[in-house]
């Protein structure tokens, strides 16, 4: 038996092992929701092991200055991570240093990429002159009213009892709305990718048990 | 601001703080010294980051070794995790591989065959097969919501079914009414929902982003 074929008859049977939860939660299924999750972390280690840590331990035995400097001290820093998971928490805080750094950047990138990657590139493909044909004008200002109605439904420090703040609740109110017709797109969406990877599951095992009786 | 008496964590908040300002400030434009120090805190967090994982990956080893060796209720899962987990260890980092001279060498990349065979084998087949799952517990889902009658749950799981018909129909397109009222409908209204919504989380990061930087949330600080 080629080595296809056992990968094949593997994958299949794993395949089966999933599937079988549609008739309730079940022992295969168990294993094969714990095998998935021991896989993914010994993955996750794999690429963190090739992708960061392989580097910086060779860069490291190398023994240049630059390389202490680049690679040594967050290896030091990820050291004082040991202490948050031993029962041992009298030396906890020093996981807050490199935590602290790996936060900061974090919020730095995610406050830069907010900016840069979602709200300039919205804004402006909201903000395009009105051009073009009766049905893409009215469009627009659907999409551009819409946008509006719906960053509504986010506000909620107006006072309700004062003027603007009813006029906020009404917009918020149309905002939910259309926020829930987006909801129905984004769920026929998924949906259509699950059966797409259903439909790709059924076939592979057809496929896999009509190649091992030759049919 | 009590952090401020404490130097334990006084000196997070200022990593925290001093860290994302340089990142923040080489966003805006580059200023030579500060480029340089911004590229060596990203280096640096990627590779905490990455250690972290490492340390994450230990102690859940430790949890599970732990649950075998008190034959806890469900051990033998356990097992079957620790068992895949090493498998995969072994196979992408130690497994002795040939060279085209006879002599033998460790992986040295994710593109080696005993990772990729892994991957072929047991990754893709469960990661898929749990996606196409999903299918039978979106619709038992949708199909509670609907039971339940709440006008959220009749309006999304009613749009979801138009969308689904008019994809699934192909004479649909030859009604030109109805496949230009759908795509029109996913052009306009639901571009403007799905914008307000992206806006809104993007709105909702640059605060916690700005709040995390300034050491009003300090979620990296021992409890």
């Amino acid at each position: 038996m080629s080595q296809d074929v056992i990968v094949n008859i593997i994958a299949a049977l794993l395949t089966l092992m999933v599937l079988s939860r549609v008739a309730g939660d079940n022992p295969l299924f168990r294993v094969a929701q714990y095998l998935f999750v021991g896989a993914s972390l010994g993955l996750a280690f794999v690429v963190a092991y090739h992708q960061v840590l392989r580097p910086a331990a060779l860069a490291l035995l190398n023994g240049s200055m630059t390389a202490v400097w680049f690679y040594g001290v967050p290896l030091l820093l990820g050291v004082l991570l040991l202490p948050r998971i031993t029962g041992e928490q009298r030396l906890s805080w020093l996981a807050n240093i490199p935590l602290a750094l790996v936060f900061g950047v974090g919020g730095a990138l995610a406050i830069g990429g907010a900016i840069i990657g979602t709200l300039l590139p919205q804004i402006r493909d909201t903000a395009r002159p009105l051009t073009g044909g009766p049905e893409h004008i009215a469009g627009m200002v659907v999409l551009i009213v819409g946008t509006v109605l719906t960053l509504a439904s986010f506000y909620y420090t107006a006072t309700p009892e004062s003027r603007s703040g009813r006029i906020v609740k009404g917009a918020a109110a149309v905002g939910h709305w259309l926020i829930m017709v987006a909801f129905g797109f984004f769920f026929a969406g998924a949906l259509q990718s699950y059966l797409s990877a259903l439909v790709e599951r059924v076939n592979f095992v057809l496929a896999t048990v009509r190649g091992l009786f030759g049919a | 601001m009590t952090f401020l008496r404490d130097p334990k964590r006084l000196i997070a908040t200022i990593v925290a703080g001093v860290a994302g300002l340089l990142v923040l400030i080489d966003f805006a434009g580059p200023v030579p010294g500060v480029s340089a120090l911004a590229q060596i805190m990203l280096d640096w967090a990627a590779l905490v980051a990455a250690l972290a994982l490492v340390i994450g990956v230990v102690n859940v080893t430790g949890h599970h070794i732990g649950r075998v060796a008190r034959r806890s209720a469900d051990w033998k899962y356990s097992l079957i995790l620790l068992a895949a987990m090493v498998i995969v260890i072994v196979a992408g980092t130690l497994f002795p591989l040939q060279n085209p001279d006879g002599s033998l060498t460790f992986p040295s990349s994710l593109i080696e065959q005993p990772v990729r065979l892994v991957f072929r084998a047991v990754y893709t087949p469960l990661a898929s097969s749990l996606l196409a799952l999903l299918t039978f517990f979106s619709l038992s889902a949708a199909l509670r919501a609907v039971r339940r009658r709440t006008g959220d749950a009749l309006v999304i799981v009613t749009v979801a079914l138009v969308v689904l018909i008019a994809a699934s129909l192909p004479q649909l397109e030859r009604a030109p009414v109805v496949a230009d009222g759908v795509r029109w409908l996913s052009d306009y209204v639901v571009l403007a929902g799905a914008r307000g919504l992206l806006i809104g989380a993007a709105i909702g990061a640059l605060v916690a982003g700005v709040r995390l930087l300034l050491g009003f949330d300090q979620p990296y600080l021992d409890r």
